[in-house]
């Protein structure tokens, strides 16, 4: 026996573990170390549990050391079968995020004089179901709704919207993931007939090609980009096409850099097209076999039809976009055009984008777009070949999208709108007959809009901050806080929305409760409760359940509907499972326990015996198109099939080309486009309690093209007023050729009142996905 | 004293470079691998937050270092324990020597 010191064997195991997660051996005697040292070595941790990062759609497996209750130590989870250990420096955070001191802790209400102040759990509840019951009693169910969120547990959403469309009886319900993912949503619903990527993570270590639009992977999504640079490290001639006005960090490795105006890029996909069929780049038996071709066209009475249009009118159409042409509209020279054309027709592609595509009042056209270029090439279905949009939050997928908390949705790709979704949900549930309505709710703009109108009489906002979040959001802060509107805001941290709120909840949160998270790959992975929430604060879902329980006392929700069906989240889920058999989401295979042992799993998975499916569509790896309602046993292994559309077939669209909703002008000369920086996560409700990441990006700042700042007379570190028609931030420039000539970038995550980004931005939506354009407004900027 | 075991992704032809500036560091200790690209740093300081200031501040701002992966982190408070411990003699005499001299 040999005394050692314990600093040693930590960072003996600390390298072990790098070594592990950059797959390569360690000095051998260094390796013997940490195996004698075993588990004595984490001897200060009681236990090592799976879990799952909280912040970005990535979906990293962690795992958590917990010592006497408390969480001691983070590692990336090496056994996490698609993130392979590895975190980024967001995750380091987790741990402190937790303790952090400014956690609401107790129920509060706001009294007469306008101070919020401490209350005990029924008092604040009885006030909130009241409020809700006597609104839906003077004024219907539509004058009450439901604003959730992304970071939400699936079994919080999933129980959020039954207890709204089937129980009370209003689809208002939406969510957050309406600001940054619902222009991909009808990208993939009007292109294929449902949504979510039909690849997976597995595609990087496949494609020869990366198409990577309006995305700054590097920073928002570290551990996919480690991957796709680890293929393009080691892979023979893989090539990257950058598509992005902003020169971010890809661009050093991109072979090709495409830089349009914001807001003007519609037409590079076309010619990108164009140059595909011209140069006899694409695949004319895959367009034959999978696709068809539609336009929308207006009638004379000023409505609008969608006509079939065959291959030689799409040719005829994107004659309108020559590479020349689109050089005009968009500023990128057209044989950088043609360079990108090129390369993606090479494949197999595999096309990732963000918020630079959807967050637009084009975004589902743009998202229509680049699924039209993997269609004439056929880069989809094969191994490196996918189209894949990327989320920004945890469980907007899995939460939000798959269980259809959304203002139009039912789970699992059903919609309001169709009698037969509702009646089957409705005998899912358990409600009565009619119950849930024809008609979509309130989405996200429109819902505030109804709050600042009165329409809206009470709300309740889940795990979300949209008092920061919002475009334009100071006559949204002021509908919010107004005396006409009742709030009531579940939350972990005090937010620029709790301060606006009648009454705050204190939410427990990540590890203090067991939910289930689905990422970007349609991997459904179960987070389990490992730690006591502080104070009285408690689980989202026992404070729905507790909701719903005392609206059903009040006779506003159906007595029996709701709240004695389920106990645990593992009871929501049980239904869940049920609500996705012989849909195209079916995973009535994926169960808690198998999600209590697995690392997560991708559905459809529809039996206890699958595996999960890396990719959709394609015979023999798509479980669904073996049995079930769309089993099809004509194809031969290996085929695609679009199966979620009536006649199988995807959609090449025709879409005439669209600039943003505000262009620049004369008055206000400058685009600002907002986004995210590596250390801080959305509204940094959460990355700013760790003074790590405050610290290396402590305050706003807006990057300015040196030609503009010399136009300008300003210097990095001056500080600039921005100015929209909305309104004004003051913000310390950072003077850097990252933005091109005429655009700034602002990072949204700031709270403070003079930097808050969104006072300036423009609440203009997509008409068909109602997803706002953050990332495109007119501004003036002045040296203040 | 929290301990973080980062992997730095370099640029496999600034790799030696990158190791030496590293291990220039103070509080790092940097070990090397076989394989071109992947560097091990182990870094202990007062405070997470300090460092993070260093990976942030200093480690990516060497030329060749593409991205930081911090994968483990202890945030203990017992690193000053002995402890017995069932290995050779040689062994536990190479320990210190790797870890305080990696590189
Ligand atoms: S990439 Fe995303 S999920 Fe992964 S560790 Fe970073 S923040 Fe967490």
């Amino acid at each position: 026996m040999y005394t050692m010191n314990r600093r040693d064997f930590i960072k003996a195991t600390a390298l072990a573990s790098v070594a592990a997660v950059a797959a390569v051996g360690v000095d051998p005697t260094l390796a013997r170390v940490v195996q004698a040292a075993g588990s004595r070595a984490e001897g200060g941790v009681d236990e090592w549990v799976k879990s799952v990062c909280r912040f970005c759609g990535t979906g990293c497996g962690v795992e958590l050391g917990i010592t006497g209750g408390k969480l001691v130590a983070l590692r990336g989870d090496q056994q996490h079968p698609t993130t392979k250990g590895l975190v980024c420096a967001k995750a380091l955070f987790l741990p402190k995020i937790v303790y952090s001191k400014d956690r609401l802790t107790t129920p509060q209400i706001r009294n007469a004089d306008g101070v919020l102040e401490d209350a005990t759990w029924d008092e604040a509840m009885t006030l909130v179901a009241d409020k809700f019951a006597e609104a839906i009693e003077e004024y219907g169910p539509n004058s009450v709704a439901y604003y959730g969120s992304g970071q939400a547990f699936s079994e919080e959403s999933y129980y959020a919207n039954r207890l709204f469309k089937g129980g009370i009886g209003t689809n208002n319900v939406d969510g957050n993931p309406r600001l940054c993912m619902a222009s991909a949503v009808g990208g993939y619903v009007t292109t294929y007939g449902k949504d979510e990527p039909m690849g997976s993570y597995d595609d990087i270590d496949h494609a020869q090609t990366f198409f990577l639009v309006g995305s700054n992977t590097t920073e928002c999504h570290p551990v996919l980009f480690n991957r796709i640079l680890e293929r393009y490290q080691t892979g023979d001639r893989v090539r990257i096409i950058l598509l992005d006005p902003r020169k971010n960090p890809i661009r050093k490795i991109a072979s090709v850099h495409l830089d349009p105006i914001p807001g003007y890029d519609l037409p590079i996909f076309h010619a990108m097209a164009y140059v595909i069929i011209d140069e006899g780049l694409y695949d004319p038996d895959f367009v034959d076999q999978h696709t068809v071709f539609k336009k929308v066209v207006k009638k004379d009475d000023g409505s609008t039809e969608v006509v079939d249009v065959d291959f030689e009118g799409y040719k005829e159409f994107l004659e309108e976009f020559t590479p020349a042409k689109a050089a005009e509209i968009s500023g990128v020279p057209a044989a950088k055009i043609k360079q990108a054309a090129k390369i993606f027709a090479k494949g197999p592609t595999t096309s990732f984008w963000t918020m630079g595509l959807n967050q637009r009042t084009a975004g589902v056209w743009a998202n229509n777009l680049v699924h039209n270029l993997h269609l004439l090439t056929g880069n989809i279905g094969k191994p490196g070949a996918t189209p894949f949009s990327l989320t920004g939050q945890p469980n907007a997928c899995g939460g939000v999208r798959d269980t259809g908390s959304l203002a139009h949705l039912l789970p699992y790709g059903r919609v309001v709108a169709k009698e037969a979704h509702r009646q089957q949900m409705e005998a899912i549930w358990g409600a009565e007959p009619g119950r849930i309505q024809p008609k979509p709710g309130l989405h996200t703009i429109n819902m505030f809009r109804g709050l600042a109108a009165g329409d809206v009489k009470a709300m309740l906002v889940l795990c979300t901050n949209p008092g920061q979040s919002l475009p334009n959001v100071t006559p949204y802060r002021e509908a919010m806080k107004s005396e006409d509107s009742f709030m009531v805001v579940l939350d972990a941290y005090p937010t620029r929305t709790t301060e606006l709120a009648d009454v705050v909840l204190p939410a427990a949160m990540w590890s203090e409760k067991e939910g289930v998270y689905g990422m970007s790959e349609r991997r459904y992975q179960l987070l389990p409760k490992l730690l006591t929430p502080p104070g009285e604060a408690r689980p989202d879902l026992e404070i729905l359940m507790d909701f719903a329980a005392r609206l059903e006392e009040r006779g506003v929700v159906p007595a029996g509907y709701i709240a004695d069906k389920f106990e645990t989240p593992a009871d929501v889920w049980e239904e869940m499972m049920l609500a996705s058999k012989d849909t195209a989401y079916d995973f009535t295979g994926i169960t808690r326990d198998r999600l209590r042992e697995e690392r997560g799993i991708r559905w459809p998975a529809p039996n206890e015996d699958h595996p999960g499916t890396a990719r959709r569509y394609v015979k023999g790896e798509d479980p669904l198109l073996d049995e079930g309602p769309y089993a099809d046993d004509s194809l031969a292994e290996g085929d695609t099939k679009f199966y979620a559309r009536p006649d199988g077939r995807a959609v090449i669209w025709l879409r005439p080309m669209k600039g943003p909703a505000e262009p620049t002008d004369d008055e206000y000369p400058y685009v600002l486009s907002t986004g995210r920086v590596l250390e801080h996560w959305h509204t940094g409700t959460m990355t700013m309690k760790a003074p790590e990441l405050l610290r290396a990006q402590p305050a706003a700042f807006i990057e300015i093209n040196p030609k503009d700042a010399k136009e300008l007379g300003l210097r990095t570190g001056d500080m600039v007023r921005i100015t929209s028609r909305r309104g004004e931030a003051v913000i310390k420039a950072r003077v850097i050729d990252t933005p091109r000539k005429g655009m700034v970038f602002v990072p949204w995550h700031w709270p403070d009142m003079p930097s808050l980004i969104n006072r300036v931005t423009i609440d203009a939506f997509d008409p068909g996905s109602k997803q706002p354009e953050f990332k495109v407004c007119a501004v003036q900027l002045a040296k203040v | 004293m929290p301990i973080v075991g980062a992997l730095v992704q370099v640029d496999p032809l600034a790799n030696q470079e990158v190791q030496i500036n590293l291990s220039m560091l103070p509080d790092v200790t940097v070990h090397a691998f076989d394989m071109p690209g992947k560097i091990a740093m182990i870094v202990e300081r007062e405070t997470l937050n300090q460092i993070h200031g260093l990976l942030k501040d200093t480690v990516y701002d060497v030329d060749g270092v593409l991205a930081i992966y911090p994968v483990y982190t202890y945030l203990g408070d017992d690193l000053d324990r002995v402890e017995e411990i069932d290995i050779d003699a040689e062994i536990a005499a190479t320990v210190s020597n790797i870890i305080e001299n990696s590189v």
